[in-house]
């Protein structure tokens, strides 16, 4: 997977529009990054990447990047 | 009829209880919350039938506690919510620390206009209000209108989680507005009862 089709997934997660975040947007400036939001990437990263991701991981989470990182590695 | 709302105390979801004052029969809408509502439910002749409006886990956590208790419940939701009781990946209790399934008998789904006649005294309308997740439902007994997380309050519809769909969620936000009539009481699936008056109505339908 492209990083640009994760950041797709991301946003679409998130109910954003597309091309909408960047590696250095700050996850708490996200409006929609609520914990409904952590809530639907949680289940992006398992269902989309076989990843289990915890709301304490979430929590060490500054920017979209960091998320992004975790889901490519 | 008396209404009860109980709250959880950590994921906000309401757990209503309507007593039948003449029979003294039960009728509960979700399960979230089963403190309080035990409760209110041991001083109770019999348990009718527990309407779901969806199966997200804040809604079902304590659904297993709760037919153990009451064995010869009902339960009545949509095919999808049935299938996600079972499904801790699509009631999304997987992703909690305390996953929630039911396999259990006594399901029995519902549609779109279908009428229950749960006693001489307890009638309930389906309304199929999709969006929040596709098996939502909105259940109307007399003027009380149980919306579930289709509708609550000065809050939008959360369609971000899975099988969510903003279009739907808008569609039925919509269907539901139509049902707010003066005197009917809406009970959503977190916060408080919003009681619809002439007088508020139009503020009200403003707000929402």
């Amino acid at each position: 997977m492209t990083k640009q089709e994760i950041f797709n997934h991301i946003e679409e997660s998130l109910e954003l529009d597309e091309n909408t975040l960047k590696e250095e947007t700050v996850l708490d400036d996200i409006v929609e990054y609520d914990s409904m939001g952590k809530l639907s990437l949680i289940v992006l990263s398992d269902e989309e990447f076989d990843k289990k991701l915890t709301g304490e991981q979430m929590e060490e989470f500054k920017t979209v990047g960091d998320i992004v990182k975790f889901l490519e590695a | 009829m008396k209404l009860h709302r109980f709250e959880h105390p950590d994921f906000t979801s309401n757990t209503y209880v309507l007593i039948d004052k003449l029979s003294d029969e039960a009728c509960l809408i979700d399960i979230g919350e089963y403190t309080q509502t035990k409760k209110l439910l041991n001083r109770r002749k019999s348990v009718r039938a527990l309407l779901l409006t969806h199966a997200h886990y804040d809604h079902i956590y304590h659904i297993n506690e709760f037919l153990k208790d009451h064995p010869d419940c009902c339960v009545y939701a949509s095919h999808y919510t049935l299938q996600a009781l079972g499904n801790p990946k699509l009631n999304l209790s997987f992703y909690h620390e305390d996953p929630v399934s039911y396999n259990g008998g006594g399901l029995i789904p519902v549609s779109n206009t279908d009428k229950l006649t749960l006693s001489p005294n307890l009638t309930v309308e389906v309304i199929a209000t999709p969006g929040h997740t596709p098996g939502c439902h909105t259940y109307r007994i007399g003027h009380y209108l149980f919306t579930g997380d289709a509708y609550i309050s000065g809050h939008k519809v959360v369609t971000k989680l899975k099988g969510g769909n903003k279009e739907e969620g808008a569609k039925s936000v919509a269907e539901i507005r139509k049902l707010l009539n003066p005197g009917t009481l809406l009970c959503p699936g977190h916060g408080s009862t919003y009681q619809i008056t002439e007088s508020n109505t139009l503020r009200g339908l403003l707000k929402l």
